[in-house]
């Protein structure tokens, strides 16, 4: 028999698999049939005769499963949790990045202005929405590393904010 | 005589014109940016030609490009779809100039259309009712003097404006000196024009369309109301007709000064006349759009009349084949947009569609613009698919929309698919009873999980280890959904948003 101790979200759940191919869900007996779509990561999965879309993909040791329109993260009760990344800049700088890719619309802030904090330092336009990207800080701004009309991709510097 | 129409847009909107050109045994041509070599509608299209680059400036806004391929390729007809060039009175004088028809209004009416201040002296001269506000475009001075006199909030918008782009409300004098500069700034990059006016805020409205046909012998015709109160900022989500906030007397009033304002501008081809409906019952004229709608589709399941084949015989000098007493209206018809967006905040979504099935079945209408592998690209409208359902009654349009959505399945790139859904089943929705600010006043619920779908989620995973198959374990460069994975990480580390 394989035991698979599994984290979804963050509730544990175990499921055995004898093999005669009975499956237990916690212990507790499960019909279950796993029918894959094709020869992609679609799936139709039977619960006890309940009928689920399944898509499933994975990103290192974390697999992502969605079902009915809600996004399950699967991982091994035994590996380590996913570490967030983190983009918190010191408090004393800070960088105004795109969030998105687009374009840039109007610079508002110019190189040695004094902004507060969320004030607007420039508009960007992204499919047909426009985004105002404000300072996170109060300081000086130090650079504007954008011109009107760019084109600008995701996660790019746009413009820098010191603190004086 | 047409016989070649070149589409110039991209999207659904232009796989929808292609459809009619096939019908009416007419040559297609797409046109194209870098990014789209193979999207839907260069597959669909007879033909193709490349327009440039991937930013609309260096491709789909690109009229002069537009003309020169027409000419080159001997074709005689342009048909815009919706947006800039099919609102841009400079480019239908260009395919005018370059001997190519324009498949839209006179260059002169599009002209007094697409200045909102001159559309609103035609509607007051005829007597229809609008929105308190200035008559013409107004300097800095003159926008704070008018907003005092109508009293704030008030709306500063855009002469040049459309699309609900240029459009912001001010509550204070303050704010409003701060917004000026802004707006013009605005307007002139988006429009090329930083003409500003004022009008009042008028509150809970519903905004109601009135689909209008005309002809080069003067025939106008209307074919009833469509309501496209539910959006979000710019982003319309769901239209509808009839509108349950039209009643008989009403949609005769809407619909006589809709042709009467077309009539007055010498209207040709198809576009919509727009109004305000506040909660006293008085109507508003707010403006008038010369082109196709996105919303079009649930009047041509309504009404049986096909909107882009008229459009073309009428630009190739045929009289409209609708007389008004030919127009009948059958049953309810609604219409939800698929929108490549974060349903919580409307920020563009993009990536690759995984997985795309779309719905069919009694009564449902499906306009879509991208495919299984398509790329959705951050430069164009949101927009993927239309779904329109119709039924005898309003009732079994919203229950067949709400089967149709179910069936909709698409991985790869988040979209508004369950916005959509929570807002079909509410019944506040289901009874009428909204207007324009419906849905940022109910922001969008994340749906709790069932303990059904993670068992399911669980079992799913155990088995694909259990047969050996490490899916995706071995490939996270090709990750497909990149927001879902955001998303599910958030949640997983209990961070929300």
């Amino acid at each position: 028999m394989s035991r698979y101790r599994l984290i979804v979200d963050d509730e544990p759940i175990t499921v055995e698999i004898d093999r005669g191919n009975q499956v237990r869900v916690n212990g507790r007996a499960v019909a279950v049939d796993l029918y894959q779509i094709g020869e992609r990561s679609l799936y139709n999965l039977l619960v006890g005769g309940i009928s689920h879309e399944a898509f499933a993909f994975a990103e290192g040791d974390t697999q992502y499963v969605v079902i009915g329109g809600q996004c399950y993260s699967v991982r091994s009760a035994d590996e380590t949790p996913v570490t967030c990344p983190t983009d918190i800049c010191p408090d004393d700088e800070a960088e105004i990045r795109a969030p998105m890719p687009g374009v840039i619309v109007s610079l508002v802030a110019q190189t040695g202005q004094r902004v507060g904090r969320q004030d607007l330092i420039l508009t960007l336009e992204s499919m047909k929405m426009e985004m105002q990207l404000k300072s996170p800080i109060e300081g000086v701004v130090t650079a504007v590393k954008v011109e009107p009309g760019e084109q600008v991709s995701q996660g790019q510097t746009l413009a820098l904010v010191e603190k004086i | 005589m047409i016989k070649q129409v070149l589409i110039a847009n991209r999207g659904e909107i232009a796989v929808r014109v292609i459809r009619a050109c096939q019908e009416l045994g007419l040559t297609s041509v797409a046109v194209y940016s870098e990014a789209d070599r193979a999207t839907l509608h260069v597959r669909y299209a007879d033909k193709a030609y490349s327009l440039g680059k991937t930013l609309p400036r260096k491709s789909y806004l690109r009229g002069k490009r537009m003309t020169d391929i027409a000419q080159e390729a001997g074709i005689d007809a342009i048909h815009p779809g919706y947006g800039p060039l099919a609102e841009s009175a400079t480019f239908a004088r260009c395919c005018a100039k370059a001997g190519i028809v324009f498949i839209g209004p006179r260059p002169e009416t599009i002209e007094q259309l697409g200045d909102k201040v001159k559309a609103r002296q035609v509607a007051r001269e005829l007597g229809l009712p609008v929105v308190e506000g200035s008559d013409a475009p107004l300097d800095d001075d003159q926008i704070l003097d008018m907003a005092d006199r109508l009293g704030y909030p008030v709306l500063l918008k855009a002469a040049a404006g459309g699309g609900g782009i240029g459009i912001r409300r001010a509550d204070t004098p303050q704010e409003m000196r701060r917004l000026i500069p802004l707006a013009r700034r605005e307007a002139l990059f988006a429009f090329g024009d930083d003409a500003l006016y004022v009008e009042q805020m008028v509150d809970h409205v519903r905004h109601i369309q009135i689909q209008i046909l005309g002809d080069q012998h003067a025939n106008v015709i209307h074919l009833g109301e469509r309501e496209c109160s539910i959006r979000f900022r710019q982003h319309k989500l769901v239209e509808e007709s009839p509108s349950l906030a039209v009643d008989e007397a009403m949609r005769a009033q809407l619909c006589q000064a809709a042709v009467r304002f077309a009539r007055a501008v010498r209207f040709v081809g198809a576009g919509s006349v727009e109004f305000l409906l506040d909660r006293e019952g008085q109507y508003y004229f707010i403006g008038c759009h010369p082109c196709l709608q996105a919303a079009h589709p649930v009047t041509e399941m309504v009404t049986g009349v096909d909107l882009v084949a008229e459009q073309i015989r009428v630009a190739a000098g045929r009289p409209l084949r609708y007389t008004q007493s030919d127009v009948k209206f059958r049953g309810a018809a609604i219409g939800c947009r698929l929108l490549a967006v974060d349903p919580s905040d409307f920020m563009p979504a993009t990536g690759h569609i995984e997985h795309l099935a779309l719905p069919g079945g009694p009564g449902v209408r499906i306009d879509s613009g991208v495919f299984e592998g398509s790329e959705v690209l951050p430069y164009y409208n949101p927009l993927l698919v239309k779904v329109t359902a119709w039924g005898e009654t309003r009732g079994v349009a919203i229950l067949r929309e709400r089967r149709a959505l179910g069936e909709l399945q698409l991985m790869g790139v988040q979209t508004n698919l369950s916005l959509l859904l929570q807002l079909l089943d509410r019944t506040s929705f289901i009874r009428g009873a909204f207007d324009t600010s419906f849905i940022e006043e109910r922001p969008y619920l994340p749906e709790a999980k069932s303990n059904r779908g993670r068992m399911a989620a669980a079992l799913l995973v155990a088995l694909l280890r259990h047969r050996g198959d490490e899916r995706g374990k071995s490939h996270p460069a090709e990750a497909p959904a990149s927001a879902w994975k955001r998303q599910a990480r958030r949640e997983m580390l209990g961070g929300g948003r």
